[in-house]
């Protein structure tokens, strides 16, 4: 399947093509999707479809079956060490359940990425700290010395979109950026995505369920069902869409 | 059978075999499985203990990585390694008392305690500790960060798990381990020249002295170092390897949310206990022969 409404002139920031991955069953069917520089896109789809393991296809963390995929121009199989590294520096994730190293203050790990890289000094490295956690509405000097474990589910959340962007890369990977959080929780983190898509214009690619805050913040939504892009195209678009699943899709939510 | 076989958790069951296959000896396929995929992890193993070598020498920050873990895995376990000396060397010095009293060689107690730590007993038994105590507890943290994708944030982020986890883990058990070794051989002296002084009535400088006598006899390598104790620090060098290298592979294998912590850390401790009992008594031969 052709991607939709993909801008002509932009050069891809991701890049699948034909991409199948299979575990115990398949997965991702011939996927193609190309992403924009400076585009949002949302990544919607059921529980267990294939949404986690497409940002990991991106991450270069598995490699696919059959095809290839491209970040920023380059083909992550055909890959060394050093480069992949230098990739993965340009790239943020927040994962699905925060992930955030449960020995480490929440300072530390949203130092973690500036530390691992040589590239900031201490003292640099601490401003933007600071600057980083206040940019995700986090006092930083209330949560600075605390553990992940005292932290909330919001704050968790805050605090690893906060370790993704403190590097400021060039592609953001959202997983699942609001689940598990209370409406209005959930509301503020859409918010400040929004927010920061304005202020550090990333490229983003956000998996989500929640249909509702995806047609808010994207450029574009990409619908995944069956290992498929049933449906890839603007919000508006979508809403006219006559393609069945996705009118179902968009009834439930 | 259905309910007989719900308790394990799978969610499909497994055709039950009937009893007469189960009785037969040997189970060609059951034995086969086995074996393969024991050779399948040892292969694993290896593989990941290439991996860490060739991750040395773990880049920045890899000496603050080496204390903190030099902290968690020796000197947390000293006194429980110190415990298990004493009581040992307590409890050989009155097993030994009552055979030697029968010829009046009481004096031999300091030898036969001196041989039994150094060689063996220190070695296996500060292993086999250490597997309990800091296997369990690197197979959970390893496995809990798998689970829960602090493993793949760390690559994300540029650093290797093998760098940042394994790496110093394996270094701090590979020279704590010895340490503790040590440790345990000292304790269990003292607890058995308390045993032998208050039950026995042999002086304290005899019994130390039967003790550096049995060292002397048993020989030295070079002309200086005594064999027993490189024997006494070469194996737990290699139950120091061998245990750390295990949790770090089930901790890294884990899989299916928060009981697979559970699952990889008694696969560790199980493994890690069984596999330094076997290296043990391969390695005893191979230093016998050597030395
Ligand atoms: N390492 C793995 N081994 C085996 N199966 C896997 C593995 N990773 C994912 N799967 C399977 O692949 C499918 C897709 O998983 P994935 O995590 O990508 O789904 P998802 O769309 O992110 O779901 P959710 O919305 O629940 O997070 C699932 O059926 C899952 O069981
Ligand atoms: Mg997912």
């Amino acid at each position: 399947m052709s991607p939709h409404a993909f801008p002509a002139m932009a050069a891809a920031a991701v890049e699948l093509d034909q991409v199948s991955v299979a575990f115990a069953r398949p997965v991702l069917h011939e996927v193609s999707l190309r992403v924009a520089t400076a585009e949002t896109l949302a990544v919607i789809g059921e529980s267990g479809t294939g949404k986690s393991t497409m940002l990991r296809l991106i991450l270069g963390l598995q490699q696919p079956d059959v095809g290839t995929v491209s970040v920023m121009g380059h083909s992550l199989r055909a890959i060394g060490r050093a480069e992949q590294r230098t990739l993965r520096a340009q790239i943020g994730m927040v994962f699905q359940g925060a992930a955030l190293f449960d020995s480490l203050t929440t300072f530390e790990n949203v130092a973690f990425g500036l530390r691992e890289s040589g590239v900031m000094a201490e003292p640099a490295i601490r401003t933007r700290v600071r600057e980083t956690l206040a940019l995700v509405d986090l006092d930083p000097d209330e949560v600075s010395q605390t553990l992940p474990a005292q932290l909330s589910g919001g704050m968790r959340k805050r605090v690893g979109i906060a370790r993704a962007i403190a590097p400021r890369p060039a592609l953001l990977l959202y997983d699942e950026p609001t689940a598990g959080l209370d409406p209005l929780t959930s509301n503020t983190v859409t918010a400040l995505m929004q927010r920061l898509q304005q202020e550090l214009r990333v490229t983003s690619v956000v998996v989500s369920h929640d249909v509702r805050a995806m047609v808010r913040i994207a450029d574009r939504i990409a619908l995944l069902h069956e290992g498929r892009f049933v449906f890839v195209g603007a919000p508006d678009a979508m809403r006219a869409s006559d393609e069945p699943y996705t009118q179902s899709f968009l009834a439930a939510a | 059978m259905r309910s007989v076989l719900a308790y394990s958790g799978e969610t499909t069951p497994r055709p039950v075999q009937p009893a007469t296959q189960l009785c037969q000896f040997p189970q060609p396929l059951v034995v086969r499985r086995l074996f393969q995929s024991s050779i399948l992890s040892l292969q694993d193993v290896l593989l990941l203990a290439w991996h860490t070598v060739r991750s040395l020498p773990g880049g920045r920050g890899a000496g603050a990585r080496l204390i903190a873990q030099l902290d968690a895995v020796g000197v947390r376990s000293v006194p429980i390694v110190m415990l298990t000396g004493l009581f040992t060397g307590m409890v050989l010095a009155l097993q030994a008392s009552v055979q030697l009293k029968q010829f009046g060689a009481t004096l031999f107690v300091g030898r036969f305690v001196a041989a039994s730590m150094l060689r063996e007993l220190g070695p296996v038994l500060s292993g086999i500790m250490v597997a309990g105590r800091v296997g369990a507890g690197i197979a959970a943290e390893l496995s809990s960060m798998k689970v829960t994708e602090q493993l793949d944030a760390l690559e994300t982020m540029g650093a290797e798990p093998i760098r940042v986890l394994v790496l110093p883990r394996v270094i701090a058990a590979a020279i704590a381990v010895p340490v503790l070794a040590l440790i345990a051989d000292i304790a269990g002296l003292v607890g058995a020249s308390l045993v032998s002084v208050m039950y026995l009535g042999v002086p304290i400088s005899a019994f130390f002295q039967a003790a550096i006598d049995q060292v002397v006899i048993d020989g030295f390598v070079f002309g200086m170092i005594p064999s027993d104790l490189v024997q006494g620090i070469l194996k737990p060098l290699a139950f120091g390897l061998i245990l750390s290298l295990l949790a770090c592979h089930h901790g890294l294998r884990a899989t299916g949310g928060t009981a697979g912590v559970g699952v990889a850390t008694t696969r560790a401790v199980v493994s890690a206990s069984i596999t330094i009992l076997i290296a043990d008594y391969f390695l005893t031969q191979l230093l016998l022969v050597l030395l």
